[in-house]
């Protein structure tokens, strides 16, 4: 699991607990390298039940914007120019 | 329906899981290409089924306090941040899995872990409007285990990209798959670091407690 650290007027770094609101599992869902894909499944879940999209959910439409992205990244190496991107 | 099947094999399943009128969770990269995914999300919409790609990033807690404390003016305006995972890259597989090394099947360290770490930064401070990037291929042969062969290497092993974001902010990510970079305990890894860290009010994600693949964003 990821943790963050912040400072504020300080060169010290500290940890910031992260608040329950970002987390949407049972506390016996296993930490580590499953929690965000169990993440996204509780969303995709709610997203089936509601018949709503959910707004914090990735969908096809995030992935087409990345894979684009990635398009342009590949565009600038093989000119070597910077570009911009739609 | 799941579709979580190798990289060149997602657009078959999950096209006919829409035909079907089923919602679908495909793994990301969600297409070997740009229009293979552009046709499957066209499509999802024609029909009306709800669908979701496997970027976990944008709902790992983590990012998601980082990216509403930015919001909030944790760190003030953004002026620049860096994203970077330098991970062990395989000088030696079998067979079954060499089909990576072919740049056109879209399955490998520009697509998986490059589009993980930047779609993370992307999603915690931003957008990119301008993008220069390099890529390259380091480790440009790897040895089949099973035949004794050495096979050439077509897909980017190291990406560097830099660029301006929406909010004015700059940025860098570099992202490789390297020989021998894992987990510090590499043969000829050298670190040189600061004992405290200088920059105030930086915000940053630190690494994986236990691996030694960076996370900073």
């Amino acid at each position: 699991m990821l943790r963050v650290q912040g400072a504020k007027r300080s060169h010290e770094l500290s940890d910031m607990p992260i608040p329950d609101r970002f987390v949407w599992l049972p506390p016996e869902f296993p930490r580590g390298d499953p929690f965000n894909v169990g993440q996204m499944y509780r969303l995709f879940a709610e997203a089936i039940r509601t018949g709503q999209t959910q707004s914090r959910l990735p969908t096809f439409d995030t992935a087409v914007d990345l894979h684009r992205f990635l398009d342009t990244i590949r565009q600038s190496s093989d000119t070597g120019r910077e570009l911009p991107v739609a | 329906m799941a579709v979580v099947v190798r990289v060149p094999a997602h657009y078959e399943p999950t096209r006919a899981a829409i035909e079907a009128g089923k919602h679908v969770y495909t793994e990301w990269p969600l297409g070997r290409t740009t229009a293979e995914a552009e046709e499957l999300a066209a499509l999802a919409r024609a029909r009306d089924v709800q669908t979701a790609c496997g970027l976990q990033s944008r709902v790992s807690p983590a990012l998601l306090y980082m990216k509403e404390q930015i919001e909030a003016g944790f760190v003030g305006e953004v002026l620049s941040c860096h994203a970077d995972c330098m991970r062990d890259g395989a000088l030696e597989r079998p067979s079954s899995r060499t089909w990576q090394r072919d740049a056109s099947l879209g399955a490998n360290p520009l697509t998986i872990a490059n589009g993980h770490v930047i779609d993370a930064l992307r999603f915690v401070v931003g957008n990119f409007t301008r993008v220069s990037a390099m890529l390259t291929t380091q480790a440009r042969q790897w040895y089949e285990t099973d035949t004794k062969k050495m096979v050439d290497v077509t897909a980017p092993d190291n990406i560097l990209v830099s660029g301006k974001l929406a909010s004015g902010a700059v940025a860098s990510v570099h992202v490789a798959a390297v020989p021998w970079a894992g987990g510090g305990i590499a043969d000829g890894d050298l670190r040189a670091r600061r004992d405290t860290d200088g920059d105030r009010q930086r915000l940053v994600t630190a690494r994986r407690d236990a691996a030694g693949a960076g996370g900073e964003a």
